[in-house]
C-alpha cells in the first residue's frame, strides 16, 4: 500500500521533470503553426523539423557557442582538478602547522555562491580588461572548495603504509598525488566532473555578468540571446530545436557518467 | 626449498649499520630512549618487544620515515641522517605489504626502479618510444622484474593486481619489490604477522634462506619471540624505548639480564617465586640441604628467583626423596607433544607453569597437590621488578596465555 503510494509519488514527480523535456523536443519538430493547433502535443513535421533545425543552426552561431561551452568546461574542471588534487592530498596526509584551520576554511568556503563574490569579481576582471574573455569565463572557477574538500575525504582514506612505501620507492609527494592517489579516487573524479562540467555547462549566471560578445557566448547564453534577438519570434519550433541542441550533450555524457557519479558521492559521503 | 648459493648475489653491497644513540620523543614520551645498535654486513638482526616498546619507530627512522631527535644513524659509512628515505638505499617490508592497490604485480615490482631509474619523460606512457635510452632502460626493468619473479615464484601473478592475491602471495609481491632495487639494508616491519600459521612457517623459513642467499644486512621487527629465535643471528629486546639486551638466541635464552627479557623469552609463561619462599621449602627435611642456584646460596639472596616451565617437573606428593615446593593443580592445556600444566603454590598463591609431556595430562587432574620441582641451573635470581603498568598487564599465566 505504502509502496504503491511511494510509486505514485515517484512517477509524478518523474513525469513533471520529464515534461519539459518532452515538449521541447515536441515543439522543435512540429511547424509553427501546429503549437496553436489546441492538441496537447504539436504533430510533428519531417520538413518542419528540418527547417527548425537548419534555422538554429544557421542564424545563430550555435556550433560556436558549444564549442565556446565545452572549451570553457574543459579548462575549469582540468585546472580544479590540478589544484584540488594536490590540496586535497595535503589536507588528507601531510601535517603541518593550521591544517585544521584551513580545511575549515575550506568547508566555509563551500557555503558561498558565486554571486556573493560576483561585484568584486567583475571589477576585478574588468580593471584587468579581461572581460568577454574565455578567462573570465574560467578563472573564478578553477578553486572548487567543494572539489578540495570531496578529495581530501577519498584521500584520508588511503593506507598511510602505502603511501611510506611510494617515499621509500622514490616517489615525490606530487609523483604521490597524480600517480597513486588519483587513479584510486577515480570515483571521486569521476563524480566531480559530472557535477562540475553540468554546473559551468548550464551556468547563465556568470556569462551574463563578464560576456557581451556574441563570439564568447555560451550555449545558455547563446541561446537567451537568440531568444531576445527577435529573430526566433513567430519560431518558437527553431528555439526549441536550439535548446534541444545544447541540452543533447549532457543528457547523453550524464547517461554514460550517473553510475559513477551515484557510486563517487556515496564513497565520499562515508 | 631455496638452496644457499655463495657468492650470486648482492652480499657486497650488504652494508654494515650503526645506530648511535638515536633518541626520538613524541611529546613528554620517549619513544626511542638513547638507542645504540651495530649490525655487520649481512647479519640478521631481530627486534622483539612487547607492543608499543619502539621497535617499529626505530625502524622507520633507519628508513627516514620518521625524524630523529638526537643520534645519528651510519648505513655503511654513510650517516643517514637528513637524507630523503629513498636515498638510503634501503627497502622496507610492511605489515600490511603496502601494494598500489591500483597497479598490477608487474607495475608493483617495477615501481622503484621505473621511480628512480627513468626521468619524467620515460616514465610517461607512449613518449618512452621517443628516446632510445628511455627504451632501453625500460627494456631492463623489464627484465629484471621477470628475474625477480621467477625467483620468488610469482610469474603466473604479474598481471593481477594485489587486491586479487591471497595474503602469502601479497607477502612475496611486497618482498619482490624490496629485492629489485637489491638494496644495502632490508627493513621488515612484522611482515610475517598477518599469514596463517601453517604459512608463517613455511614463509620464515624461505624468507631465512632468502636473506642467506642475498646476503643483505636485515633487520626484522617482530613481537613473536619465537620467530626470532628461529631465523636470527642476533636479537635485540626492547623495552619502552631502550635497548636492555642485545645478543644471540642463545645467550638470550640461557642469560636474560633482566626479568623483563627473561620473561619476553618464555612461553607460556616465566615463573617467578619470591626467593625467601623457595629457600624455606627447599632447605626442608632431615638432610636440610643449601639452596643453591648457579652456586650463589639461596638464604641470602632477596629477590625473586625465575625459571622456565620446561626446567620445571611435577612429582606425587608422597615423593618426598627430595625437597620441592607444594603446589596444587588448576588446570592443564594441550600444546602439540606438550602440555602445560598451571598450578599454584600452596605457600603464598603463586602461579606458576610446569612443562610436562601430553601423555602425562591425565595424572594431574584439577586440585591434586604435588610437589614442583625446578633445575637450580638454569633458574636465576633477580631483583624484585619496580611496580610498573606492563607488569599488572599480565598479573597471572591465564591472563597472559589468554
Amino acid at each position: 500500500m505504502s509502496r504503491a503510494l511511494g510509486t505514485a509519488v515517484l512517477l509524478l514527480a518523474a513525469v513533471l521533470v520529464l515534461l519539459p523535456f518532452v515538449y521541447m523536443i515536441a515543439v522543435s519538430l512540429a511547424p509553427a503553426g501546429a503549437l496553436w493547433s489546441g492538441s496537447l502535443l504539436p504533430r510533428p513535421g519531417l520538413a518542419a523539423a528540418r527547417d527548425n533545425y537548419a534555422f538554429a543552426l544557421t542564424q545563430v552561431p550555435l556550433l560556436r557557442y558549444m564549442a565556446n561551452g565545452a572549451f570553457v568546461c574543459g579548462m575549469i574542471l582540468l585546472l580544479q582538478v590540478l589544484i584540488a588534487a594536490p590540496a586535497g592530498y595535503a589536507l588528507a596526509k601531510l601535517p603541518f602547522r593550521g591544517r585544521g584551520v584551513l580545511f575549515g576554511a575550506v568547508i566555509l568556503a563551500l557555503m558561498i555562491p558565486i554571486q556573493v563574490p560576483a561585484i568584486p569579481l567583475y571589477v576585478g576582471l574588468a580593471y584587468a580588461g579581461l572581460l568577454n574573455t574565455y578567462t573570465a569565463l574560467i578563472l573564478p572557477f578553477v578553486i572548487s572548495a567543494f572539489a578540495i574538500f570531496l578529495f581530501r575525504q577519498f584521500f584520508a582514506s588511503y593506507p598511510d603504509e602505502v603511501l611510506d612505501a611510494a617515499r621509500l620507492d622514490g616517489f615525490s609527494e606530487l609523483a604521490i598525488v597524480w600517480r597513486l592517489m588519483l587513479p584510486a579516487a577515480w570515483p571521486a573524479v569521476a563524480a566531480f566532473a559530472t557535477i562540475s562540467v553540468i554546473a559551468h555547462w548550464n551556468d547563465l549566471y556568470w556569462p551574463l555578468v563578464v560576456i557581451t560578445d556574441t563570439d564568447m557566448m555560451t550555449p545558455p547564453l547563446g541561446l537567451a540571446a537568440f531568444r531576445s534577438s527577435g529573430e526566433s519570434t513567430g519560431n518558437p519550433g527553431a528555439l526549441m530545436a536550439g535548446g534541444v541542441m545544447v541540452t543533447a550533450p549532457l543528457v547523453i555524457g550524464f547517461a554514460f557518467f550517473q553510475r559513477h557519479l551515484i557510486r563517487g558521492l556515496g564513497i565520499g559521503a562515508t | 626449498m631455496e638452496t644457499v648459493r655463495a657468492g650470486d648475489a648482492v652480499a657486497d653491497r650488504a652494508a654494515a649499520l650503526s645506530i648511535r644513540g638515536v633518541t626520538r620523543r613524541f611529546g613528554d614520551v620517549a619513544a626511542l630512549d638513547d638507542v645504540s645498535i651495530d649490525l655487520e654486513p649481512g647479519e640478521f638482526m631481530s627486534i622483539i618487544g612487547p607492543s608499543g616498546c619502539g621497535k617499529s619507530t626505530l625502524l622507520r627512522s633507519i628508513a627516514g620515515l620518521e625524524e630523529i631527535d638526537a643520534g645519528h644513524i651510519l648505513i655503511g659509512d654513510r650517516d643517514v641522517r637528513g637524507l630523503r628515505p629513498s636515498e638510503r638505499e634501503v627497502a622496507f617490508v610492511f605489515q600490511s605489504y603496502a601494494l598500489y592497490p591500483h597497479m598490477t604485480c608487474r607495475q608493483n615490482l617495477a615501481a622503484p626502479l621505473m621511480m628512480q631509474e627513468l626521468s619524467a619523460l620515460g616514465r610517461a606512457p607512449g613518449l618512452h618510444r621517443l628516446s632510445p635510452r628511455a627504451r632501453r632502460r625500460r627494456a631492463d626493468i623489464a627484465r629484471r622484474v621477470d628475474r625477480i619473479a621467477a625467483q620468488l615464484q610469482i610469474e603466473t601473478l604479474l598481471d593481477r593486481r594485489p587486491l586479487q592475491l591471497s595474503g602469502g602471495q601479497r607477502q612475496r609481491v611486497a618482498l619482490g619489490r624490496a629485492l629489485i632495487r637489491e638494496p644495502k639494508l632490508f627493513l621488515l616491519d612484522e611482515p610475517l604477522a598477518n599469514l596463517d600459521a601453517a604459512l608463517r612457517n613455511t614463509t620464515r623459513a624461505e624468507l631465512h634462506a632468502l636473506q642467506r642467499r642475498v646476503g643483505a644486512t636485515t633487520l626484522f621487527v617482530t613481537h613473536d619471540q619465537a620467530e626470532a629465535m628461529a631465523i636470527s643471528d642476533r636479537i635485540a629486546v626492547m623495552f619502552a624505548g631502550r635497548v636492555r639486551q642485545v645478543g644471540t638466541p642463545d645467550e638470550l635464552y640461557r642469560n636474560p639480564v633482566d626479568l623483563d627479557v627473561a620473561r619476553f623469552l618464555s612461553q607460556p609463561w616465566l615463573n617467578r617465586i619470591d626467593a625467601a619462599t623457595v629457600a624455606r621449602r627447599l632447605e626442608r627435611g632431615p638432610a636440610r640441604p643449601v639452596a643453591r642456584i648457579r652456586g650463589e646460596a639461596l638464604r641470602d639472596a632477596t629477590g625473586v628467583v625465575a625459571f622456565r616451565p620446561e626446567h620445571a617437573t611435577v612429582h606425587p606428593e608422597e615423593d618426598r626423596a627430595t625437597p620441592g615446593l607444594r603446589v596444587e593443580v588448576e588446570r592443564a592445556e594441550h600444546a602439540g607433544s606438550d602440555a602445560n600444566l598451571f598450578v599454584r603454590l600452596r605457600d603464598d598463591g603463586t602461579p606458576c607453569v610446569v612443562r610436562i609431556a601430553s601423555e602425562g595430562i591425565d595424572d594431574w587432574p584439577p586440585g591434586r597437590p604435588a610437589l614442583m620441582r625446578f633445575d637450580m641451573d638454569a633458574a636465576w635470581v633477580f631483583p624484585h621488578p619496580d611496580p610498573d603498568p606492563d607488569a599488572a598487564a599480565s598479573a597471572g599465566p591465564a591472563a597472559q596465555v589468554a
